[in-house]
């Protein structure tokens, strides 16, 4: 058994590198698929905090509070069976019969609306850092609203924000783990069934691990070098 | 908020579908929320003093031990919390014969004491990054003080570096300590009837979906506490930094190293 270590591996019909493989493709789509969402989303929600309109604010700061105050795991099982509940009632009304709630979406969502509520945090922070003199030069220069934002607000925004948002990937890349509780096939759950099959409990979880790690440190590296370039010629 | 949070809860209770026993289920989800609180305390606790040997390790002069130290920051912090858990749990599992030969088996048979393991490692690593990371972002002078007045290493560690290290590290700290709570729930996925673990193992039986509901408002309730607590913890033992006397803003306060 252990000199078929490699051959465990192997893409093919043998081994179960091609799972494997597959395992690792899932579990990014499902980061980079989220992490538009989420931040759009988180976005709308640090915006919404700075409105006038008490009951945006109120709803805001609600969503917030209770997808940052429950479990990851929670939030996944509330929205993957909860969705499927609520997807049943509205189907079965309409007389469709029951269509079932892909565990992707769940996943999405979940991982969406976790990193909104964080992110819109860290967006309100930057948006009163955002100094007042950009943006009285902005409206010095007599330049509009949109290419304000464009031109001044968006790339400071990107530059300050850029250090809690590359945390708040890293913590995406790991909750991704999460969703093989609901039997969706991302990197853990091919390493679950491969470990199970096998029986190379240590091998396969060990694998599965050191790719994480790999996603990990190739992502801070990266957002130290962008963050890096971004600061050029600041103090 | 926490009264609306508490009302929805009731709300959830009401509305649970009358196939399930109250009396039973509560008592079982009480037992639930013992044992996440002892899951959480148990771990932070533990992962205190052993992030203070990471630390020790990290800042040590001895270049095995850096490397030691720094490989168990970065595994742990790199790689998902229950991909830890599995390793550890169903790897024990298969090197069972081994570890009784060593005499080890007994703390990794139990599901319990896996993920405290587990969760140590974990929160000592985050917690140890952020220490270290707040020892060296001190001022290099604060050590050649130190030196110069003949402080040996442990004075200066525990009456110089540490007390203003600290002063950094406390925010991030009580955000650590903060999602280990949450953390806590991931104990489910190896049979450990926590809160959260509790309520899926209704669910399976009831179908019942407001179990979930019950969970997810006293997890809200209890983060906001614990939230409340470590606001309080900061506010007192940065209390000497005057940091809302009048006429001071927020994080304005009277420098900390004079200027």
């Amino acid at each position: 058994m252990v000199g078929n270590l490699f051959g465990q591996l192997s893409l093919g019909a043998g081994g179960w590198g091609d799972e494997l493989l597959s395992g690792l493709g899932v579990t990014l789509k499902l980061c980079l698929v989220s992490l538009p969402c989420g931040l759009l989303l988180g976005l709308a929600l640090a915006i919404a905090q700075g409105t006038h309109w008490a009951l945006l604010r109120e709803a805001s700061s609600l969503l917030t509070a209770v997808l940052r105050g429950i479990p990851e795991l929670l939030t996944l099982l509330l929205i993957f069976y909860g969705g499927q509940y609520a997807l049943n009632a509205v189907t079965t009304s309409l007389g469709l019969g029951i269509v079932e709630l892909s565990a992707f979406i769940a996943g999405v969502a979940t991982l969406s609306l976790i990193f909104a509520a964080y992110s819109s945090e860290v967006f309100i922070g930057v948006l009163r850092a955002i100094s007042r003199s950009s943006l009285e030069a902005a409206k010095a220069l007599g330049l509009g609203r949109i290419p304000t934002l464009l031109h001044v607000i968006l790339p400071e925004l990107f530059r300050l924000s850029l250090p809690g948002l590359s945390n708040l990937w890293l913590s995406m890349v790991k909750q991704t783990a999460l969703i093989s509780i609901i039997g969706y096939g991302d990197l853990l759950r091919e390493a679950y069934i491969a470990a199970s099959s096998s029986g190379n409990k240590l091998y396969f979880y060990f694998f599965a691990c050191l790719a994480y790690l790999a996603i990990t440190q190739l992502s801070e590296y990266a957002a130290a070098r962008v963050s890096g370039r971004l600061s050029r010629g600041l103090s | 908020m926490i009264a609306a949070l508490a009302l929805a809860g009731f709300v959830a209770i009401a509305l649970r579908s009358p196939n399930s026993d109250l009396a039973e289920t509560s008592g079982l989800l009480l037992d639930g929320f013992w044992m996440t609180l002892f899951i959480w305390t148990a771990s932070c606790s533990a992962g205190a003093l052993f992030a203070g040997i990471l630390v020790a390790g990290d800042l040590s002069g001895i270049p095995a031990l850096r490397i030691l130290a720094r490989a168990e920051i970065t595994f742990f912090r790199g790689t998902p919390l229950i991909a830890q858990l599995y390793l550890v749990y169903y790897g024990a599992g298969e090197i069972s014969r081994f570890l009784e030969s060593i005499n080890l088996w007994w703390i990794f048979k139990s599901p319990i004491s896996c993920v405290i393991i587990v969760f140590v490692l974990n929160t000592a690593a985050y917690q140890a990054h952020v220490v270290a990371g707040a020892i060296r972002a001190l001022p290099k002078e604060q050590n050649d003080a130190a030196r110069a007045l003949g402080l040996s290493a442990r004075a200066t560690i525990f009456k110089v570096l540490l007390p203003q290290a600290m002063i950094i590290a406390i925010r991030p700290l009580a955000n650590e300590v903060t999602k280990m709570v949450k953390a806590s729930a991931i104990a489910s996925v190896v049979t450990v009837l926590d809160l959260l673990g509790t309520a899926r193992m209704i669910f399976n039986e009831t179908l019942d979906y407001s179990f979930f509901f019950i969970a997810a408002c006293v997890y809200l309730i209890l983060i906001g506490t614990v939230r409340i607590a470590m606001e309080g913890l900061e506010h007192h033992l940065l209390r000497h930094l005057a940091l809302t006397a009048p006429g001071t803003s927020r994080r304005q306060a009277a420098p900390i190293y004079p200027a």
